[in-house]
């Protein structure tokens, strides 16, 4: 067995002891769930509790199944991403700040195979909970709403998960870089803000953004076909990414463990 | 020949010298301690030789070879050594061992052995968290044993821990001496007495002493009057300082230590001293120089 | 009122409530076995408890020690 397999195994037990491999699941389940139930329930919700007078007619358009599934990934924009970036805040800062890092170091273990153990590990508890999420979402809006072709919602599910896949990228280089875990979320959940906000802004000239993955996770899920800015969007972020790996292990080269 | 040889090594932070330019040597099967005050260097120097720290120049020769990487050979006791909390004791071992590049079967036996070794059997399957600092500092001491190293690098293996712990750890010492290389720093000076061959006192980043422990206590070895008194006798002490075979006179509230460089005619001068002046002496012992003397020179030089 | 119970398409919301149970009970067992939280124990039990899904969640991106 390799190092980084052992390394891998202990982050996946890791997070089975401390219950994220359960935690973090549930709750993108739920908040994937609780779009189409609210959605659906909306109107009679309003009707018993809303203390309308009696004659008003509502006019609620059932939203369609597209939409509530576009509403779903806007909550994992916003919950998910927080959820993530707090749960992976301390990835590699806590084991720093404990000293523990420098007692694998010392072991002849690759620099690479530490960071790129711990990237995976992230990148399993975020795909799973993505995963699952949407699929419960999908199931939900299929039995209250209406269903939404299996494609549609394959190839959109997958775009979308190349932007939390940078989100924790950019949180494991921050938790290398810094101590405070707290510091560590802060900035991480700062600048996946700020990108988002400036490509929003200047949509024109950003259309390389990793950022933009959540237009066109919209865009597939409307028209079912890809923007043509696609494909250098996706060079770019995941060209983005393995710049922040290499990064994240050049740097955790020369920190000083075990002080 | 020499398990491990350093030549010239550097360990520069900004523009202060930690580590300043220093050579020395470990013979196979030596139990060597590295002396110095806090600050001299010794973890900095530790941390050079188990590849936690890339020296600023300078180079270290792992039988007669250039080593890039040591760490295979090398088993490392930090000084303050960390564990994952929610691993069990046994489950860091094997962890460790895999990590060692031994497969499951052989790190799993391996971790038996040094629990045993390490007298933790009984605590294996709890959470480390729970353990004590005692527990934890055995367990680090079978977590550098893991892989069968050729040098054991303990970095001040026993400053932390209670008179209790430190027996536990030194007579662990002991055994392990028999089979391997060690390595190990400390500012306790009774320790290196009791169980090293060899001994490198440091002070300010650099070699000050090194040799085995009997020429080093042979060489610098000094006759020394030890004299106690029942109240102080200040006055006295600071006028045979004017004595020509009296070389250096230090006082400690009622004691003192006087180095003379002549003990036959000096002790006889004194004492006849003594005797006309009718000072209240209590007791009046002729001994050696011991480590620590000359340990307390290196540092104040 | 009965018949808004009626209504309620149980098969659609109970799976709901399973996890939102799971994810309080897996909160719960959690802060009753760790050693140290963040603040005190009892608070946490109650914030677990009493507030649905953020209470667990908070509990354990904040009240839980990362070791």
């Amino acid at each position: 067995m390799t190092q980084w397999t052992v390394l891998y195994r202990k982050e996946m037990t890791e997070m089975m002891r401390n219950y994220k491999m359960i935690w973090i699941p549930i709750v993108f389940i739920l908040l994937g769930v609780m779009q189409p139930v609210s959605s659906y329930y909306m109107p009679e919700i309003l009707d018993t509790f809303g203390g309308l007078p009696d004659g008003t007619i509502l006019e609620m358009p059932t939203p369609t199944g597209t939409e509530v599934l576009m509403n779903v990934l806007s909550n994992y924009g916003m919950l998910g991403v927080l959820i993530l970036v707090l749960s992976a805040m301390g990835v590699v800062s806590a084991e720093r700040q404990s000293g523990v890092a420098g007692m694998v170091m010392i072991r002849a273990v690759p620099y690479s195979s530490y960071i790129l153990s711990k990237w995976a590990g992230l990148l399993t508890i975020t795909l799973i909970s993505l995963f699952i999420g949407y699929a419960a979402a999908w199931y939900y809006t299929g039995l209250l709403i209406e269903t939404v072709a299996f494609e549609r919602i394959f190839q959109s599910v997958v775009i979308y998960s190349i932007w939390l896949v940078f989100v924790v990228t950019l949180t494991l280089l921050f938790s290398t870089i810094m101590k405070g875990n707290g510091s560590v979320a802060f900035v991480s959940i700062f600048v996946v803000f700020a990108i988002s906000t400036v490509t929003s802004i200047l949509g024109k000239y950003m259309k390389w953004s990793p950022a933009t993955m959540t237009e066109h996770t919209g865009q597939v899920l409307l028209s079912g076909e890809l923007d043509s800015s696609f494909l250098l969007a996706f060079i770019t972020t995941i060209a983005i990414i393995i710049f922040l790996l290499i990064l994240s292990i050049q740097i955790f080269k020369h920190k000083e463990l075990l002080e | 020949m020499a398990l491990l040889k350093a030549s010239d090594l550097v360990k520069r932070f900004g523009n202060a010298n930690a580590v300043k330019g220093i050579n020395f040597h470990i013979e196979e099967g030596r139990c060597v301690s590295l002396l110095g005050p806090n600050g001299a260097g010794k973890t900095t120097t530790l941390k050079m030789l188990s590849g936690l720290l890339e020296p600023t120049s300078g180079s270290i020769d792992f039988k007669g070879k250039k080593a890039k990487d040591l760490r295979p050979f090398i088993g490392y006791l930090p000084q303050y050594p960390a564990f994952y909390n929610w691993m069990s004791g046994k489950e860091f071992l094997v962890f460790a061992g895999q990590l060692a590049k031994l497969n499951r079967k052989e790190a799993e036996k391996r971790s038996e052995e040094l629990l045993e070794r390490v007298s933790l059997t009984n605590a294996k399957k709890r959470k480390i968290a729970g353990y004590s600092g005692g527990m934890k500092q055995r367990l680090g001491l079978a977590q550098a044993l893991i892989h069968r190293p050729q040098l054991l690098i303990l970095d001040e293996p026993v400053s932390a821990l209670d008179p209790l712990g430190r027996r536990e750890v030194l007579d662990m010492m002991r055994e392990i001496k028999e089979e391997t290389t060690i390595l190990f720093s400390t500012h306790v000076l009774h320790d290196a007495e009791e169980i090293s061959d060899d001994i490198l006192i440091m002070h300010a980043g650099e070699i000050a002493i090194s040799g085995s422990l009997e020429s080093v206590m042979e060489a610098y070895r000094q006759p020394i009057l030890q004299i106690e008194f029942e109240s102080q006798a200040a006055d006295w002490l600071k006028s045979i300082a004017s004595y020509s075979f009296v070389s250096e006179v230090s006082i400690q509230g009622n004691k003192a230590n006087i180095v003379l460089g002549d003990m036959v005619n000096g002790k006889q001068t004194l004492l006849k001293d003594i005797v006309d002046r009718k000072l209240p002496v209590r007791k009046f012992e002729i001994s050696q120089t011991t480590l620590e003397d000359l340990f307390m020179k290196v540092v104040k030089a | 009122m009965n018949e808004l119970l009626n209504g309620i398409p149980w098969g659609a919301i109970a799976p709901i409530l399973v996890l939102q149970l799971i994810l309080m009970i897996t909160a719960f067992v959690s802060c009753i076995r760790e050693e140290n939280t963040n603040g005190p124990k009892w608070l946490w039990i109650l914030i677990i408890l009493i507030i649905q899904l953020i209470g667990p969640v908070l509990y354990f991106v904040v009240g839980r020690r990362n070791d």
